[in-house]
């Protein structure tokens, strides 16, 4: 039985358990994230606004990463998409990033995923953690 | 390390340490209606018709723990309305007896996304984007 197993194509399975998904510990104020990234949970803890930058458009398709938020309320995370006007929101196709006003950010959970083309921002946290859209 | 290009598990699949897996398999639907069976366990599937779209689960009784994912990548013209192949058999919010779940309310469409996980003998149905994208039962 192998200790580690690296698929580098697909992974098909009747029924799948994971008991940890793969994070990255982010205590800085930025993140540039990058296909090393993908399907990786972000933890994020700055004290202060963090800037996260997704990849460049056109990941492939079904690539994802989450960020979820741990820090105080003076954490103020704030994820955008590498280009202007192509992220994929609530209500909103066009939009540049998403963050959470003061009381929503604690427990925040964003899940952004590509459809082959532009990411898609989706908020995890339900009415919990209101997420804002900012488009310019 | 252990290195293959594809991995095909016919029964369970367990990782005791952090897994990560890169990509779930995404698919994108651009019409208006689409049935999903057995195969659509375990994908996204990203909705963008312009119009109405209805979406049918599978049959009741799907092994425990199947899921299919779906997400509005359209604009706010896709009318997303999923239903259980059997009426008032699909659990949700507040609803043990639901029919369906549909994005039926303008300007809460874009990013809506939806998991519907079987129970072993119902679909489950979730939305999971929150704040405004709410979902009609």
């Amino acid at each position: 039985m192998p200790q580690k197993l690296n698929v580098t194509k697909d992974v098909v399975a009747s029924q799948l358990q994971a008991q940890r998904l793969g994070y990255v510990l982010e205590t800085s104020a930025s993140r540039t994230c990058t296909a090393a990234d993908y399907g990786k949970t972000i933890i994020l803890s700055y004290e202060g606004a963090t800037a996260v930058s997704l990849p460049a458009n056109g990941a492939l398709a079904g690539s994802w990463i989450d960020f979820i938020s741990i820090g105080s309320n003076s954490h103020v995370p704030t994820i955008a998409a590498a280009t202007a006007d192509t992220l994929i929101t609530n209500n909103d196709q066009q939009a540049d990033s998403v963050t959470f006003g003061t009381g929503e950010r604690i427990g925040a959970w964003v899940h952004c995923i590509s459809n082959g083309t532009y990411w898609i921002a989706i908020n995890y946290c339900g009415t919990q953690n209101a997420m804002t859209v900012t488009t310019a | 390390m252990a290195l293959l290009e594809t991995l095909n598990v016919t029964e369970e699949l367990m990782v005791g340490g952090p897994a990560t897996f890169k990509r779930t398999t995404l698919i994108r639907d651009a019409t208006a209606s689409r049935t999903c069976t057995a195969a659509d366990y375990g994908k996204t599937i990203c909705f963008n018709y312009a119009g109405a779209v209805a979406v049918t689960l599978p049959a009741n009784g799907a092994p425990a723990g199947s899921y299919i994912d779906m997400i509005v990548d359209g604009a706010n013209t896709t009318i997303l309305t999923v239903s259980a192949a059997s009426v008032n058999t699909l659990i949700t919010f507040n609803d043990a007896t639901a029919s369906s779940l549909a994005y039926s309310t303008t300007l809460h469409r874009i990013g809506g996304m939806l998991r519907f996980i079987s129970n072993g003998t119902y679909w489950v149905g979730i939305p999971i984007s929150g704040g405004l994208t709410a979902v009609v039962v």
